[in-house]
């Protein structure tokens, strides 16, 4: 039974991983190493040039730089309306408070693309086209950070509210003093996870932006994906695949536990 | 307080208030595409205008998607005041009332008038009746031949009355070899501008007059097309893409893999540099509706947004006039809107080939704009879909030309 | 101190500070959420083409819509596309997550590699899926080739196509559907399947009788959520086959994006939206229900 369990975990982790095996040994390769018959899957010699080529084929370092930008003010945002939002849900007394938090959790049911054409057009009329503002402005404000802090936030004792309270600390102060460091890691989680979510996203960049400027990285790969006209240089293409995954993949890494939690926010008991 | 998020408030606000006051510029806007050879023509142009009037003009040269990005600047109100467009993308904007009426403008001009135009060219430019551009050139197909092919196969040119079945005859008679020595008779192409005089010569047609539905099922549209598929299929004097792959048909006409080459105006230029043989062009043949091919547009128009339409309106007086017309046309490039400059030598051009040039205006008699419904880009994803099997021979047009006909019904209704 | 002071005798009402705590998102999600929704479904009773303002028509476009042939192609293969990877997910993620459960050694490093693609753009997978795929130097033809096959066309392939799309899109989403039945699986109590071992029963009876029913709920759950991430499919479709070959891979949300973006009609493209929202509104009202019985059921 062990035997069974280890061969389909192992199976299992293998399949996961062998397309990644398989991009990074292309990514290492020439274009002939590439396209030579019978296929092979080890490159020699190892084509290190590919990956500077990426940068010169494509401006895959402005790509960088936009999502790096979009990503980090993106996380930013989320993490503080987010922290802010759930606080004060949780732990504050308003009159609609209750329907207003429905009204949030709502829009978590709602598809994305039921957004889409609205948003565009809103973007058009504000002139943000093709700007940075149309990238982020957005997705600043997440339902799902609210409801993640507000889960954390309904667990904060009493107690350390009240004793703020007496020491003269106003909801703000109790807040930003007490209540969010405590957060860490319900923080740490909203911020792996939107930072992944914006890195990856791709739809949205793609309608908001066409100029190479300010295309993240999804779209400028996309976008030089189809740029070969006749044949595709796959050794350079997955050389610039290759270089997109790895910020997702180290985020991840480092806060493998956090992201999990992220998973499983809301549908298992915590 | 807020200190972390003050910085992020106020590009936001900083932002909103740039871009709602904005700086308009106090000049003209004008949109285009073209090729570097065509925007070279242009600029001085637009230099002389704003000497002239004293009103800069901000050239907007779209050479990529130009149809795909027109829309986007008219969603954020920063549409040019003056665009280029043709007949079959004209409906759509006329439709939406994104353009200016221009009948009583042209009307009261001082220096434009209709009568400088063929008929036809303004005709491409209405949209149920109104005005909506100034035509620029026209465009219409006609048959390059490699005279020489002609005269090794002992067959005469033919004149402007041959038909359809003197068109395959030929063809087969020029057509020979095997691999890659074979010659073909006449080129292929499954882009509808091409098989659309098929379909008009003998009769048939896309839409009904008032595009209420669609006529591509009908006997005369399926006899028209089978023929035009049966070229390549059946009798084999027309290349498949298994014999030529992706090879551009002017490629092969100038290789001297093909005889005859359905195409227009705009491969003289190419043509004239590059062709290494003696070659000439003839009208369409005719079918049993006659020799029809389509004669579409170019032309200015002036965007319902412009905040300056009087100075737009100049802007195309000046590209409209008979100067403009005649830089625009050396070169050879195009069909001129201009009668005047059309009948003018430097048009006409004696002495260089292709010695019928007059054959481009002749045409011009018998041909009809490609008239299009406002979704044009729709309609031609499913010709493109439905009509596939058909031009790759893998389905006669019986079959495919009735559900094609019921889609685009459907299309048409949305309208 | 004096600040302090200050501040603590100013008024306390819990209106003012949430305002200010909330405030931000609630205006940013009263923008950009909640308006384009009723925004869209405005937008769903109109013409737009971006040319100029939109005209209303009324229920037009819906109209238009339930008469289009290419509707019921679009649904169907959408349908027929989520069922497959759904499938696919379900019963990855079931297998692994049992194999997981028996607390096996170094199974925490296997779990990395099962989330590697979930964490990945789809572009990304995609482009190197579409390697994998690749007629001429793919691995999959190469792997044929080996066994002496013929190569498949298998994104040019009417038929194969979806499907292959299906695979990829499992693929990257198995790590996630593994992980939920994982932590639905540790919930489950040890004695269950203790007792109904000492019962006599073997592993696949203690799977179908014991474990199985005990995690309906949570394998539920993940078909669900599943269910929705699957209908909203773009990202492969646009990179890989751009809906073809003849329409055969246009799944809804991609149909969305022709509509909206390409041929800018954008009442229909609403239109196609909300058709899509109610189907994931009722999708989600279940997920919502269910879930509220299983957290209590306990």
């Amino acid at each position: 039974m062990r035997a069974v369990a280890y061969g389909i975990l192992v199976l299992g982790a293998l399949s996961m991983v062998a397309p990644f095996a398989l991009m990074l040994a292309t990514s290492l390769m020439t274009a002939e190493q590439a396209m030579s018959y019978p296929p092979r899957f080890w490159p020699d010699p190892v084509a290190w040039g590919n990956y500077v080529q990426a940068f010169v084929s494509a401006p895959l370092w402005r790509y960088f730089l936009n999502s790096a930008l979009v990503s980090g003010v993106t996380v930013v945002g989320q993490v503080l309306t987010g922290a802010m939002a759930g606080y004060a849900f949780a732990r504050l007394n308003f009159k609609g408070r209750d329907v207003l938090f429905l009204a949030v959790l709502a829009t978590m049911m709602v598809p994305p693309q039921v957004n889409i054409a609205p948003l565009f057009a809103m973007m058009a009329k504000f002139g943000w086209l093709n700007t940075y503002l149309a990238l982020i402005v957005p997705g600043l404000f997440g339902a799902f950070g609210v409801f993640l802090l507000r889960q954390w936030f309904l667990t904060f004792p009493k107690e350390l509210e009240e004793a703020a309270k007496l020491d003269g600390c106003t909801p703000w102060g109790t807040f930003w003093r007490i209540a969010l460091p405590t957060a860490a890691p319900a923080l740490a989680t909203l911020a792996i996870f939107a930072f992944i979510s914006s890195w990856n996203s791709f739809f949205w960049p793609l309608i908001v932006t066409h100029s190479d400027a300010i295309r993240t990285l999804p779209v400028g790969l996309a976008a030089y994906k189809s740029s070969f006209r006749e044949i595709t240089d796959w050794g350079v293409l997955m050389a610039a695949t290759t270089l997109s995954v790895l910020p997702a993949v180290g985020v991840f890494l480092l806060g493998q536990r956090y992201f999990i939690r992220g998973m499983l926010a809301g549908s298992v008991k915590e | 307080m807020r200190l972390s998020r003050l910085p992020l408030a106020l590009a936001l606000v900083l932002s909103l208030i740039a871009t709602a006051c904005a700086p308009r510029s106090n000049g003209l806007t004008f949109a285009t595409w073209g090729s570097v050879d065509e925007i070279a023509l242009l600029k001085p142009l637009l230099a002389d205008f704003t000497a002239k009037t004293g009103t800069p003009v901000e050239l907007l040269h779209i050479p990529e998607s130009y149809f795909q990005k027109l829309p986007i600047l008219f969603a954020s109100r920063q549409a040019p005041d003056v665009l280029f467009l043709n007949n079959m993308t004209l409906p759509s904007y006329a439709d939406s009332g994104a353009l200016l009426p221009l009948d009583a403008r042209l009307a009261e001009s001082s220096s434009l008038a209709e009568g400088d135009y063929y008929a036809q060219g303004l005709e491409a430019m209405r949209w149920k009746g109104g005005l909506y551009a100034v035509p620029r050139d026209l465009s219409n197909l006609v048959v390059y031949v490699n005279r020489e092919m002609f005269a090794k196969a002992g067959l005469p040119l033919p004149q402007a009355s041959w038909t359809m079945a003197d068109l395959r005859e030929v063809a087969t008679r020029l057509s020979h070899g095997k691999g890659q020595e074979r010659v073909f008779g006449i080129s292929f192409d499954k882009r509808p501008l091409f098989w659309l005089p098929y379909l008009w010569s003998e009769g048939g047609d896309l839409f009904d007059a008032n595009f209420s539905r669609s006529t591509l099922a009908e006997p005369q549209a399926i006899e028209a097309l089978q023929f035009y598929a049966d070229l390549a299929h059946r009798h084999h004097v027309a290349p498949r893409e298994i014999d030529t792959g992706n090879a551009p048909m002017a490629q092969l006409f100038a290789q001297g893999k093909l005889a005859m080459f359905v195409s227009g105006r705009w491969s003289v230029p190419g043509f004239r540099k590059s062709l290494a043989f003696d070659w000439d062009v003839l009208p369409f043949p005719n079918g049993k509706a006659g020799s029809i091919v389509d004669v579409d547009a170019s032309g200015w128009a002036i965007s319902a947004q412009s905040e300056r339409p009087d100075d737009a309106w100049r802007l195309i007086e000046h590209l409209a006039g008979k100067e403009a017309s005649t830089r625009f046309s050396e070169g050879g490039l195009i069909v001129p809107a201009r009668r005047d400059v059309a009948e003018a030598p430097g048009f006409l051009a004696e002495g260089l080939a292709p010695a019928s040039s007059r054959t481009f205006l002749d045409v011009l008699a018998t041909g009809r704009p490609t008239r299009t419904p406002p979704n044009w880009g729709e309609v031609t994803t499913v010709l493109d879909l439905e009509l596939g099997p058909l031009f790759r021979g893998e389905a006669s047009a019986s079959e495919v030309l009735p559900r094609a006909s019921r889609r685009i019904d459907e299309l048409l209704r949305q309208n | 101190m004096g600040m302090r002071k200050a501040i603590a005798k100013l008024p306390r009402y819990d209106g003012f500070w949430a305002f200010l705590l909330a405030g931000p998102t609630l205006l940013g999600i009263l923008i950009f959420n909640l308006l384009p929704i009723a925004g869209s479904f405005w937008l769903s009773l109109t013409k737009w083409n971006l040319l100029s303002a939109p005209r209303f028509v009324g229920l037009k476009n819906y109209q238009d819509l339930f008469s289009d042939s290419l509707f019921y192609q679009v649904m169907g293969q959408t349908v027929a596309f989520v069922g497959l990877v759904v499938a696919l997910e379900l019963i990855g993620g079931v297998l692994v997550a049992m194999a997981l459960n028996s607390k096996l050694k170094g199974s925490q490093w296997l779990r990395t590699a099962y989330f590697l693609p979930f964490i990945t753009s789809m572009v990304a997978v995609a482009i190197v899926w579409g390697w994998v795929f690749d007629p001429a130097n793919g691995a999959l033809n190469a792997i044929l080739a080996l066994f002496g096959a013929a190569p498949i066309a298998w994104l040019s392939d009417p038929v194969i196509a979806l499907p292959a799309l299906a695979v990829l899109t499992a693929w990257k989403g198995l790590g996630y559907a593994m992980m939920l039945v994982f932590a639905g699986l540790q919930a489950i109590p040890a004695q269950y399947d203790e007792a109904a071992s000492i019962d006599g029963a073997n592993a696949v009876q203690r799977f179908f009788k014991v474990t199985l029913p005990l995690l309906s709920p949570t394998i539920f759950l993940v078909a669900v959520l599943s269910t929705i991430n699957a209908f909203q499919a773009f990202d492969a479709v646009y990179l890989l086959t751009a809906g073809g070959p003849a329409n055969k891979t246009t799944t809804i949300v991609y149909w969305l994006y022709q509509n909206a973006f390409v041929h800018y009609n954008l009442g229909k493209a609403s239109a196609i939206a909300y058709v899509l929202f109610a189907v994931l509104f009722a999708l989600t009202l279940i997920q919502w229900a269910v879930r509220k019985k299983w957290v209590y059921a306990e």
